[in-house]
């Protein structure tokens, strides 16, 4: 029989999301739950037999009761065979009594959902497939050694499906500068001899495509949902659907609509303020949070334009943060057409003009003169 | 640029109309609403609008401007000259806009933008120039200037509109620009040093993060401490991490050894018990034997101690008896043995004895001198004999001279007397003892030495030698001599005699001398015995044995008071016995029911030890723990608001914006630097032309009643003619409007120098009286021999005034 694995990681249940509006701020913090809930609504609805969370369900070890409460309320509600949960750097497992962890396995289902966060075999079978899952659960935020190094020494069973769980960066995948998450190398998680690995940290997912027919070897769950503005994929976990003689299918989904654009757009001409607006009309307001950063020269006219397109972008979205660079097209035209041909101002932001066109000091003298001669 | 023709189809209310120019004097007139206003927007769309106008802007303008009666679609068109050129100009603007200029050498202009570029070429001055000066709303002028009369803060609108007409300095003030520009640069560059790029410091170190400046802080040193406040956020978030890292590891690694500790402390603690209290059992178990085997032993010590007494006891009298015998026997071998000594003793006694026989008879032939009659003699001669020594130590030496002849008796000392017969001749010397007596019959000479009395010690002499003598006489003797021979002779018998009874006592040995003759006769008569030795060494064995008997019978008898001591009686010892074993029975049935020690562990003491040192280890570990999640939780209450993502974004802001204040800073350094330079090189000569115009325009719109305009700087101060000044402040609507109009051509002429073009002035004369009309109009005539005018009126009677091409408009 085919097995079938909803893998996820990176959830940062509780995450605060603190340089964010408070409005933005609540509703990040609830999409990470509905989110989940919509993993585990998909994983029902596919019959799924494992839901995998390769690491950091939670955002850090101090989180809300409530949102534990919430989070292993969701879990529960998954009808498979079993949630296999590890503990990733930001969620790390303490053994202690009222951590995180004991609290949330108050709360959660200790018949279907486990935690992993012992270095050893853990066997479950489904009929008579045997399925080992071989955790590698983070016991602190950062270290320089991965967790995956007892897994090769282990001897294993060929007949059955061997899964490992790991959370921590991979060389190559994503930026771990201080080597201090947790790294591991393609090489490593290949020598430990298990059929694949379900992994967490990098919040991207890997591989990129969508679909994949084959074994990579290792997947990257990517986050659920994304969570800042350098996320700007859409969230996603894999649906991984494993056949008898191990074969692979595989494929990318996105569990929630949230969207983070960080977009830098130049605007010259008139096109190009046609094609930000564009782009700014099609996407899924209601969804996204968008920062845009313009910048170009523009005259007058478009800049008003694109002054009232961002004036009236700004509600709708989840949240819209847009610098505006672009400067008025200060050419010899604009020059003569405003100011008194030898007059001061002329004569200024002619020979400013000419010596950097280009340059702020242009730009601000405009500004500068403007204001006087409104004040005046 | 001069203009020919304009065509209207449509624009505003102009459906399609077509008026034609003259190159000097235009009137146009009509009543309000007939078109005037359009007419010169229509020139200035045509001129100044290009017909792609952006779609916000263009719908801002051009509603103004379409048809009436409906059409997006507004359209001019324009002939006119410029340069010994003509041009066709068509724009359309709106829905369907575009852009067409012919030229008369063939070429024709398209693109709307170069179209425009041509257009403000030909044009000579910018659009400002054009719409500010050459498009002038003189009404406006006027009824500003107007308002001075009444309001006098007006004067500031005055200027302004002026000002704003005036060339060098376009409205603004250079002053106003550069304090602007100042004041910008020092809100962002105060105390920062700009060279450096870095805060300013004190001498006393003040400006950097960690002692900044508090006030006077610029744009750029906020962000410069907001980006310095950020990293200290950073690093102190990654403080934060790395020590939660330690404390959750270290708690961790804790936590996992009390909980291994704990699972072995509760995996042996029943066996560890049962290995204590089988400690102490065995040790109550090994006590109590220890016990038993001393009452054991005290009971049989007890028992033996009292037979071993009963068998001595019984020993005792036929050991005394033996020794009796034995020392029976041993006197009488000793007796026997001391027989012979006996004897000789006997013999020796014997000889003593007749030698003390012979001495008695030698005693009889010597006289017995009392001993004390003997010292008596004895003290008597000393005594005769120190008196006479005394009495010879006082030498008296006498000499007696005769000178007759006589006898006399001589006493010298006591016992001297003599006769002596004296003579001449003869003479007398002597020698006397202590006294000299001369007795004559005449006379006596008595003569004595010193105190003594010689007399008594003579007669004292004589007393003593009398007692002497009877002694003397009653021992038979002589003299003094004698009396101490014979006493000799006494006293050496009478030591003889006494060591003779010594030897005989000693000889006796304190037995009496029959009985020792007693003596020797009953030993003899004495029977056998063993010999000395053999019964001396039966009797010191038997002696011996007693003694080691009777220490043996203390031994035992101190031994039975000890135990009574301790025990108090033999019963109760026995009690005492029982109850020890009844004790060992109940050890050891308690000692069998508990654990054994687990497989592998030979020694329970080091088993114990080994748990111990685990139970410390755990308790330890587990204090260590607690003080872990103290401080890991007072860290975690600590906890910055902010990730360090979220900080990087800030951090990233944080530069951003220095990085702008930096590049705005240097932009308006920039901006000052080049408008110090241009006021610098400007050459306020090169307005005179303008001044001398004024004067000139004015002169003639006043009639010569006023000829001077004072200028301060840009803007007319006051005028003055006939030896009379006046404010402007002061001046009434009409000379306000001839200024202004005089103010307004000398503009133009500046502008427009030596090229042709047009200025358009919109109803310049409403205000002005019916003289100044005629001046003015007599001006504007003069003034369209150079340049194209376009005057554009609502008054009939205005218009009328002029003479040239009139254009007149109806509703």
């Amino acid at each position: 029989m085919s097995i079938k694995i909803l893998h996820t990681a990176d959830n940062h249940i509780g995450m605060k999301f603190s340089n964010h509006s408070p409005l933005a701020r609540t509703r990040l913090i609830q999409e990470r739950i509905n989110a989940l809930q919509e993993i585990v609504n998909t994983a029902n609805n596919e019959k799924v037999n494992y839901l995998v969370v390769a690491g950091d369900l939670f955002d850090s070890t101090i989180v809300k009761l409530a949102d534990i409460k919430a989070t292993a309320a969701i879990l529960n509600g998954f009808l498979g065979d079993a949630v296999i949960i590890i503990p990733g750097n930001h969620d790390f497992y303490e053994s202690a009594p009222e951590t995180l962890w004991s609290k949330f396995s108050k709360y959660s289902n200790e018949g279907k959902v486990f935690l992993l966060n012992e270095y050893k075999l853990f066997e479950h079978e489904i009929g008579e497939q045997k399925v080992n899952f071989y955790p590698a659960a983070c016991r602190s935020k950062h270290s320089d050694q991965n967790m995956i190094g007892w897994v090769k020494n282990v001897e294993k069973d060929t007949q059955a499906l061997n899964i490992g769980i790991a959370h921590g960066n991979v060389t190559g995948l994503g930026l771990d500068e201080g080597d201090k998450y947790f790294n591991m190398t393609a090489d490593e998680l290949k020598h430990s001899a298990l059929d694949f690995w379900l992994l967490g940290h990098i919040h991207v997912p890997f591989p990129t495509t969508g679909t994949i027919g084959q074994n990579p070897g290792f997947f990257m769950s990517g986050t659920h949902t994304p969570d800042g503005w350098n996320r700007n994929q859409a969230g996603s976990c894999w649906l991984i659907e494993v056949g008898d003689d191990k074969s692979i299918k595989a494929e990318l989904l996105n569990p929630s609509k949230i969207r983070f654009y960080d977009l830098e757009e130049t605007i010259n001409s008139e096109a190009d303020l046609n094609r930000l607006k564009n782009k700014i009309q099609n996407l899924d307001a209601a969804s996204s949070l968008l920062r845009l950063t313009v910048n170009g020269r523009i005259s007058e006219d478009l800049l008003t334009q694109l002054n009232t397109l961002l004036q009236d972008s700004e509600d709708g979205y989840v949240e819209f943060l847009y610098t505006n660079l672009v400067k008025l097209n200060i050419d010899a035209a604009y020059i003569n057409s405003n100011y008194t041909t030898g007059s001061l101002p002329h004569t200024l932001l002619t020979e400013l003009a000419q010596d950097d066109g280009e340059g702020i000091s242009l730009q601000l003298a405009n500004d500068l003169i403007e204001k006087l001669k409104i004040s005046q | 640029m001069i203009l020919e023709k304009i065509k209207l189809h449509p624009f505003a209310g102009i459906y399609n109309k077509e008026i034609s120019f003259h190159s000097c004097l235009n009137i146009i007139s009509g009543p309000n609403e007939a078109g005037k206003s359009t007419l010169i927007k229509a020139l200035q769309f045509s001129l100044f609008v290009p017909s792609n106008i952006g779609r916000v802007r263009g719908q801002n303008m051009l509603k103004e401007y379409l048809p009436a009666n409906g059409g997006d679609t507004i359209s001019v068109d324009l002939v006119f000259s410029c340069d010994g050129m003509n041009y066709e100009l068509k724009k359309k603007w709106g829905g369907s806009n575009s852009s067409e200029l012919t030229i008369s050498n063939g070429t024709v202009i398209t693109a709307p933008e170069t179209v425009q570029e041509t257009l403000f070429m030909l044009l000579k001055n910018s659009e400002a120039t054009w719409r500010r000066v050459l498009f002038a709303n003189q009404a406006m002028l006027s009824q500003t200037i107007n308002e001075i009369k009444n309001e006098n803060t007006v004067i500031n609108s005055f200027n302004d509109i002026l000002r704003s007409a005036v060339m060098m300095q376009g409205g603004i003030s250079s002053d106003k620009l550069l304090s602007e520009l100042e004041v910008r640069i020092k809100d962002l560059t105060d105390r920062w040093n700009i060279a450096a790029g870095t805060p300013e410091i004190s001498s006393k170190g003040q400006g950097v993060f960690d002692n900044p400046w508090k006030v006077g802080v610029g744009l750029i040193l906020k962000s410069y401490y907001s980006i310095c406040q950020c990293k200290s956020v950073i690093e102190d978030r990654k403080v934060y991490d790395k020590e939660l890292d330690r404390l959750a590891t270290e708690a961790e690694a804790v936590n996992s050894l009390v909980n291994e500790l704990s699972a072995y402390i509760k995996a042996n603690e029943s066996v560890i018990k049962d290995l204590k209290n089988r400690q102490t059992l065995e040790a109550q178990f090994d006590l109590a034997k220890s016990n038993l085997e001393k009452l054991m032993e005290a009971s049989i010590g007890w028992i033996k101690a009292e037979m071993e007494n009963n068998a001595i006891e019984n020993q005792k009298e036929p050991l005394n008896f033996e020794i009796d015998a034995l020392e029976k026997e041993m006197n009488t071998c000793l007796n026997r043995s001391n027989a012979d000594l006996k004897k000789q003793q006997l013999v020796r006694i014997n000889m003593i004895q007749s030698g003390i026989d012979n001495l008695v008879i030698q005693g009889n032939e010597i006289m017995a001198i009392d001993e004390q009659v003997f010292n008596k003699a004895k003290g008597f001669n000393t005594k005769l004999v120190n008196t006479r020594i005394h009495l010879e130590a006082q030498k008296l030496k006498i000499s007696i001279l005769p000178n007759v002849s006589f006898s006399a008796e001589i006493i010298s000392g006591i016992d001297e007397t003599s006769n002596v017969s004296f003579s001449k001749e003869d003479p007398f010397e002597t020698e006397a003892n202590s006294r000299f007596v001369l007795k004559t019959k005449d006379f006596t000479i008595k003569v004595e030495s010193g105190d003594d009395d010689v007399d008594t010690l003579t007669r004292g002499y004589q007393q003593t030698e009398e007692l002497l003598n009877e002694i003397l006489q009653q021992y038979q003797v002589v003299g003094m001599i004698e009396l101490e021979t014979q006493k000799q002779l006494f006293d050496q018998h009478q030591k003889k005699m006494t060591l003779k009874k010594q030897e005989l006592e000693m000889a006796l040995n304190g037995v009496e001398l029959e009985q020792l003759k007693n003596e020797v006769v009953s030993i003899e008569q004495l029977p056998q015995t063993r010999d000395a030795d053999t019964i001396k060494k039966m009797l010191d064995q038997k002696k011996a044995l007693r003694v080691t008997s009777s220490n043996e019978t203390d031994r035992q008898a101190k031994e039975i008071d000890r135990l009574k001591k301790t025990y108090e009686s033999k019963e109760i010892l026995e009690e005492k016995k029982l109850n020890e074993q009844l004790s060992i029975r109940d050890l050891e049935s308690k000692i069998k029911v508990l654990q054994p020690l687990p497989d592998g562990v030979e020694f329970a003491d080091v088993y114990i030890k080994d748990f111990e040192d685990k139970r410390a280890l755990y308790e330890g570990e587990r204090d260590k723990y607690s003080e872990i999640m103290i401080d890991k939780t007072r860290l975690e209450s600590s906890e910055p608001e902010k990730t360090e993502v979220d900080l990087n974004e800030d951090l990233g802001r944080f530069k951003n914006e220095f990085n702008i204040n930096i590049e705005q800073a240097n932009a308006y350094i920039k901006i000052h630097n080049k408008l110090k330079s241009i006021l610098e090189q400007s050459d306020t000569s090169a307005f005179d032309p303008y001044y001398q115009n004024i004067n000139k325009y004015f002169s003639i719109l006043t009639n010569n009643k006023y000829n001077s305009v004072q200028m301060e700087e840009i803007l007319p101060e006051s005028i003055s003619g006939n030896g009379k000044t006046l404010g402007t402040e002061l001046l009434s609507h009409g000379t306000t409007d001839s200024l202004a109009l005089a103010l307004r051509l000398s503009m133009a002429d500046y502008f427009l120098k030596q090229d042709k073009g047009f200025i358009v002035l919109d109803d310049p004369l409403t205000d002005m009286d019916e003289d100044r009309r005629r001046y003015a109009a007599t001006c504007l005539e003069n003034y369209a021999v150079e340049k194209q005018v376009f005057l554009f009126t609502c008054h009939q009677s205005h218009a009328d005034l002029f003479s040239g091409n009139k254009i007149i408009l109806s509703n």
